[in-house]
Formats: structure tokens, C-alpha cells, sequence
């Protein structure tokens, strides 16, 4: 079982050959704006360095965001390219879920946060049944660690529990508000984990693929965290009044 | 403090002066929305505001393509959303990207993006005159960041320049 | 290449998404055009009707629509021998001008199909693929030929002189006239896109009613259709009685006029064999009748493309992608989209 990763959801770009003995070769690179040039040279890379050909692959692995639009779709479009061209499954994960898995274990909650940009971030709140993703201003995240760390109180966890993780870009870049947001303060990732390793979603993929989940590559889409349905109001589009 | 200004322009030459005049008042992040009929002079507005960041290629209508990016400085993105029917199109367009890295966006038929950006943005407002060639914009500053320019951003729109809810001179 | 020279083209550098499979850069094998009411058939019209995200969407099924036209199967291996050979010999796609995120969505593809099966990528300028429109579809072409390429993002009048060699001529220096087309449609209440209510508006109208400025401009070959329109919303604000027909008449005479008298010229001056229409507004049936009968007058030929291949297709991308794999070789894997790509002389 051999898997090509590809990430493209934020600042960097990654591409991974893992197999069920973990990561047999990768290569990561932050091209600013330049995902489209830099990830297919890396893919070429990455096969000739795990010495395989891309007709040797067993399924291919894609982050699906949320994150920043131009980066998506270029990941996704090349994974469900090169799976169609090669008649392979797909495997998906969410950044978010790429960054948790990057987290050691057992130490306390890990939130992942990502940046979308002009004063948004996407997070993963810990949540029974299911981790939940939200998405909007830090502020809101910062209210949403409070409410955290008073139920902990409550419950008398806080001791003993270790205080929360909070990596990803997001996390970094409003660092200061949310700092200050519950006690004991958060305790923040390094640059290491600003962005989801690829190799993280290569291992989360052989485990997925174990558990049969994959999907066609034409049902998979990027995961926008953006949605907004309204039509617009025009009122000055339309000139001139209806003559018959 | 007064957060409008109006003026009137009597050719195209003029409506490219003021957007030429309002050009030095934009820095990274900030976004313009052009709001006014057909022919009111917005992409001639934006032919004098790029032209004046140093932009060498001709400013030609983004309407089809949606935008087209400038390389001035600061690199302006020129978008048209006249094409457009939902918010989620606009969405798409990914201008956060644009802003963050520290690009000016400015959009015509602009009122399709007030949901988004309207809370934060210079509006400026293009209306027929009684003439065929008289103009009257109006430039509104929303948001902290607006209002502490609008002072300067009078000066720049020249001598003739009325407050909101007067009469912008002849 | 195979002497086949089988090349399949992606095209998403706008609204459609599209891909077909061309053979020595002449013959049309297949072209599948997903225009957006095939979108909304597939994806319940849930998803915006423009460029963006739905190319992510639609790169994969349309290919493997073009595909499966061309006998083979998702894989590239042909229905009848599944485990056989890949049978393309290489993938173009568009990488300008267009919108920056539509663009990369065919890019990303195009070099992943290529990086899979192993075969060389090409990428191409759309406006490039246009001027082939009329060659695949009339074999027999002479060259030189001054092609006009009409549409809703671009005017041009370029000379070509042989496959990937041409000459730019002029240019749009404001609108271009297809846009002009729905933005006067839509001012006078005609819906979106526009250019098929004026042109069936204005059999009904007086073309000669109202005398709309024909636009001067600095380059003989160029083209200025800004002020136009201008014109037109100046003249019923003036004259709230005109009616919609005589407008649209008068409004698409001033532009057939323009379009087909710098045609004119620019096929004398460069002593061309014959004239060719490009784009989506090649469409329109004044332009089309007016063209096909100034020249017919010169004796030289006109070339009308059907509507599929003047609109946006990419079929013409696959046309040249073949050209310019054969006089330059393939593009490299870390090749961009190029959103502001323009067309310049080639020889």
C-alpha cells in the first residue's frame, strides 16, 4: 500500500510517499502565491526520491481545507487528476484534522486553528460525538476557550489536565488575544506546525485507507469553510425602466 | 467628523484626476467599492487611480474576466463583479488573498460587495449630471481606518468640494 | 508524439469548462463544452453560475467525458484494451489570460494527467486557440488570413500566417464588443447574455435611426468601444420615447460597421488570402452576413465558424498545444497560469 499526500490548503506546499511504515519520502516548500508552480515539480520529486513510479501508487491523499482558496484548488485539482489518470481511490482529510494528527497525544485538548484571512479563522472544538469545525472572527474563538477552560473549572479538571494546544497559523497570528482567553493560558505550537505536515496526512491517509475510507476522485470537492447563498440586490445593474 | 464629500467633474480627463488625487491616499489591505449606473466613469476612474501608482499597461474593462491585477505600487486588483448574481461568486473570488499580501482591490459595480467589505471600505458613488458629460461623485469613508483619512482625501478631491447633504458645486 | 499526435486540450480560463481530443492539431476526435446549464443540470443549480469553484468540480468528468469520446477510458487506455497503452500523446491546457483561480484549476489538471501518464504538457494561450477555430473546421484553409476574434472579453485582429505564426494587428484599448453587446442589452432591459436579444431585436429596428459614434482611435487596427456605450445611455436618457428595437438596430450597426470595415483594411494591407471570424460574437447574424458579403465583393474567402467553436472551447486549445509542441517542445511542470497574458507576434 503506497500513498502520494498533497497539501496545498495554506502557506505551504507538500507532497508525501508513506506506505504502513510511515513516510518514505517528502518535500515541503512555502511558495507565497506559487502552489500551481511549485507542487507538480515536488510530486516528480518526491516519486523520484521514493523511487516509484506514479503507475506504482496505490491511492492518492488530498487536504481538502479549509484554508486559502488558489492553494485548494490546486491541490484538490491535481489529486483527483493524477487518481483519475491512474485509476486510483482518493483519501481526503480537513486541515484541521491533518494538524491534530500532527499533535502529540494525550497531553491536554489540542484545538487546531487556521487563518482564512482578513480577520477570519477556521477551528476544530473538541465535541462529543465529533470534533466540529467553526469558522469565524478570533474573538469568537477567544469566547469559545473561555467557555472552555470555566466548564473544565466546573468540572474540576483543570488540574491535572494540562492546558490546551492550540497550533496552526491562526493560532500564531492572533496569538495575542488568545493568550489572554482562558486560564491557564493556551500553550501555543511552533512555526513547525503553522501549517498541516504533509506527512501527517500521508499517515492519517494509510490508516484511512486500512478502514476502506476512500472515495471516487470526481466526488471530491474542496472544503471552502466559506458559504454564502444570497443572491445579490442589484438595484444598479438595470437601466433603463422596461418599454415595450 | 464629516465622513462624505462630493464633487462635480465635467469630462473624463477630470474623473481621472480624482481618481488619480484619491490613488495616493491607498495603502496594503485597503478596499475601494465603485458604485453607479452604466457609463457613469468608474473604469475611468481607475485608468487615472492606476496610472498614477505607476501602472504602464492600458486600464481596459474587467468585466469578463472579473479582474484583472496591476502591477503598481501598491499592486491593485481591478474587479467588476457586473457578471455576477450571487454573493458566493464574490466570495470566490478570493480578494482576502489579494489584501492580506498587501494588494489594494478595488471593485466596480461595488454594491454587489457591501455584504463583505462594506463595513470597511472607501465608497465612491458615480452619478449622471445634467450635462452628458457632467459627473458626480461622491466618496463616502466607512470604517476607522476611512474616517481618519477623509481630511485628506477632501484636499486631494480639489477646490469645489462639498460636505455630505450639500450641493456639490458646479 | 505518436504519428497519431493525439493531444488532449483543457480549457477553463473562464466561465466553461471544457476538454476535447485533437489529432495532428486538425481533426476534431471530440469536445465536450460544459456551459453552465449543464452545471446547473448536474449539481441541482446550487452552485454559483460563474468561474470559480465549479471548474474543481467539472475539470475531472468533463476529461473523462473528452475521453471516453476519444475511445478510452478514465485511465487514458482504450475501451478495447484496457491494459494497453496510453492513448494520448500529450496534454494542453490554457494558461492565459483569464481569471487567476479558474485558470489554475485547468493548469493543476492538465500538469497532473501529464505527470501521470507520463506524455509531455503544453501550455497555451487562449487566444492562441482562437485564431485555429476556423482551420478546424475548414481544412482546406488558405493562409495568410487576418482572423477576427470577437468575444466578451477580448477584440483582436491579428494576421496568420502559418500554424504559430501570426501577427497581432490591433486591439480593444477599452471594452470589448461583446461586452458592449450585454451591457447594452441588459441597460435596456434584455436579460443576460445579451447579444442574441439584440441581434433578434434589431431585425425588428431601424438601423440607420439613430447615428451612434464609430469610435477613432490611435492605432489604425484598434478598437474603442467604451465610448459606445456611453453614447447609448446618454441617447435614451434623452429620449425616453426610443424604442429598444431601434436602438439595439442602431446600437449593432455602429459595431458591425467598425468590426467589419478594420477587417477590411487590415486583410488589404497585409494582402491576405481570406478573413476569418473567432470568438463568441462571431455569432451574431449582422456580423456574419455583413463579413461573409464584404468579402465575398473582394473575392476572398470568409471562414464562419460554427457557434460551438467560436465560443469558448477546447478543442482550439488542443489545435495549439499541437502547434507549439511541434515548433517549441513542452512546457515545464512548474509553469504558472498567467492571468494577463496577452497575444503577441509570433514568427
Amino acid at each position: 500500500m503506497r500513498i502520494l499526500a498533497i497539501e496545498t490548503a495554506t502557506i505551504e506546499v507538500g507532497v508525501a510517499v508513506a506506505d504502513e511504515t510511515g513516510p518514505l519520502a517528502s518535500v515541503t516548500a512555502r511558495p507565497g502565491r506559487r502552489q500551481a508552480e511549485t507542487l507538480h515539480p515536488a510530486i516528480a520529486d518526491v516519486c523520484r526520491i521514493a523511487m516509484i513510479t506514479p503507475a506504482e501508487l496505490d491511492a492518492i491523499a488530498v487536504d481538502i481545507g479549509p484554508g486559502l482558496f488558489t492553494g485548494l484548488r490546486v491541490g484538490v485539482a491535481a489529486a483527483k487528476a493524477l487518481a483519475g489518470a491512474l485509476g486510483l481511490p482518493v483519501v481526503t482529510a480537513t486541515s484541521l484534522e491533518v494538524l491534530k494528527a500532527a499533535c502529540p497525544s494525550g497531553l491536554g485538548a489540542v484545538i487546531p486553528v487556521i487563518d482564512m484571512r482578513r480577520g477570519e479563522v477556521a477551528w476544530l472544538m473538541p465535541a462529543r460525538p465529533a470534533p466540529d469545525v467553526r469558522v469565524g472572527a478570533p474573538a469568537e474563538l477567544a469566547t469559545e476557550l473561555a467557555e472552555l477552560a470555566e466548564l473544565a473549572g466546573l468540572a474540576g479538571l483543570a488540574e491535572g489536565v494540562g492546558p490546551v494546544l492550540l497550533v496552526g497559523d491562526g493560532a500564531l497570528r492572533h496569538r495575542e488575544l488568545l493568550e489572554r482567553a482562558m486560564v491557564p493560558a493556551p500553550v501555543f505550537g511552533g512555526t513547525a506546525l503553522a501549517a498541516p505536515p504533509v506527512a501527517s496526512l500521508a499517515v492519517l491517509a494509510i490508516a484511512a485507507t486500512k478502514d476502506g475510507r476512500c472515495c471516487d476522485p470526481a466526488s471530491v470537492r474542496p472544503f471552502y469553510g466559506r458559504e454564502a447563498d444570497a443572491r445579490i440586490n442589484w438595484s444598479s445593474r438595470e437601466g433603463r425602466e422596461a418599454v415595450s | 467628523m464629516e465622513s462624505q464629500a462630493t464633487v462635480s467633474t465635467a469630462s473624463e480627463e477630470q474623473t481621472r484626476a480624482i481618481g488619480a488625487g484619491i490613488a495616493h491616499f491607498l495603502g496594503a489591505g485597503d478596499v475601494v467599492l465603485l458604485v453607479g449606473s452604466l457609463g457613469a466613469g468608474k473604469t475611468t476612474f481607475v485608468q487615472g487611480l492606476v496610472a498614477a501608482l505607476g501602472g504602464r499597461e492600458p486600464v481596459t474593462s474587467p468585466t469578463f474576466m472579473l479582474a484583472h491585477k496591476y502591477r503598481t505600487a501598491p499592486p491593485v486588483t481591478h474587479v467588476d463583479l457586473w457578471r455576477l448574481g450571487h454573493l458566493q461568486e464574490v466570495v470566490d473570488l478570493a480578494l482576502e488573498e489579494e489584501l492580506d499580501e498587501g494588494g489594494v482591490v478595488v471593485v466596480e459595480w461595488g454594491e454587489a460587495a457591501e455584504p463583505l467589505y462594506g463595513a470597511d471600505a472607501l465608497v465612491v458613488r458615480f452619478d449622471w449630471g445634467r450635462s452628458d458629460d457632467e459627473r458626480t461623485i461622491s466618496i463616502e469613508a466607512r470604517g476607522a481606518c476611512w474616517t481618519s483619512r477623509i481630511a485628506g482625501l477632501r484636499e486631494a478631491l480639489g477646490p469645489g468640494t462639498a460636505g455630505a447633504g450639500t450641493e456639490g458645486a458646479a | 508524439m505518436t504519428a497519431r499526435g493525439r493531444v488532449l486540450g483543457i480549457e477553463t480560463s473562464c466561465d466553461e469548462t471544457a476538454a476535447a481530443v485533437v489529432e495532428r492539431g486538425r481533426t476534431v476526435v471530440t469536445s465536450v463544452v460544459s456551459s453552465q446549464v449543464d452545471l446547473h443540470a448536474r449539481y441541482g443549480g446550487v452552485v454559483p453560475e460563474l468561474a470559480g469553484r465549479a471548474h474543481v468540480e467539472l475539470a475531472l468528468p468533463v476529461v473523462t467525458d473528452a475521453l471516453a469520446g476519444a475511445g478510452l477510458d478514465r485511465r487514458g487506455r482504450s475501451f478495447e484494451d484496457p491494459a494497453g497503452p496510453v492513448g494520448i500523446d500529450a496534454v494542453a491546457a490554457t494558461i492565459g489570460p483569464g481569471l487567476i483561480g479558474a485558470l489554475l484549476v485547468g493548469v493543476s489538471t492538465a500538469k497532473a494527467l501529464a505527470l501521470a501518464w507520463g506524455v509531455p504538457f503544453v501550455g497555451v494561450n487562449h487566444l492562441e486557440g482562437h485564431l485555429y477555430a476556423a482551420m478546424l473546421e475548414a481544412p482546406e484553409i488558405e493562409l495568410p488570413v487576418v482572423v477576427l476574434l470577437v468575444s466578451g472579453g477580448h477584440t483582436l485582429l491579428v494576421a496568420l500566417d502559418a500554424p504559430g505564426s501570426y501577427r497581432v494587428l490591433g486591439a480593444t484599448v477599452d471594452d470589448a464588443a461583446g461586452e458592449a453587446f450585454d451591457k447594452v442589452a441588459r441597460y435596456l432591459g434584455l436579460g443576460y447574455p445579451g447579444g442574441p436579444e439584440i441581434d433578434r431585436l434589431a431585425l425588428s429596428g431601424d438601423a440607420s435611426s439613430i447615428r451612434f459614434p464609430r469610435a477613432s482611435t490611435a492605432g489604425a487596427f484598434d478598437f474603442s468601444f467604451s465610448g459606445l456605450k456611453t453614447a447609448v445611455v446618454s441617447y435614451v436618457r434623452a429620449h425616453p420615447q426610443v424604442t429598444n428595437a431601434d436602438v439595439a438596430a442602431s446600437f449593432q450597426e455602429a459595431v458591425v460597421d467598425v468590426l467589419v470595415a478594420k477587417t477590411v483594411a487590415a486583410a488589404t494591407e497585409i494582402g491576405a488570402r481570406g478573413a476569418c471570424l473567432a470568438g463568441g460574437v462571431a455569432a451574431n447574424s449582422s456580423l456574419r452576413a455583413r463579413f461573409a458579403e464584404v468579402f465575398d465583393d473582394r473575392g476572398m474567402r470568409s471562414y464562419l465558424p460554427s457557434r460551438a467553436m467560436c465560443t469558448d472551447n477546447a478543442a482550439m486549445i488542443a489545435a495549439a498545444g499541437y502547434f507549439q509542441l511541434e515548433r517549441s517542445g513542452p512546457t515545464p511542470l512548474d509553469a504558472g497560469a498567467v492571468p494577463d497574458l496577452q497575444l503577441r507576434t509570433s514568427r
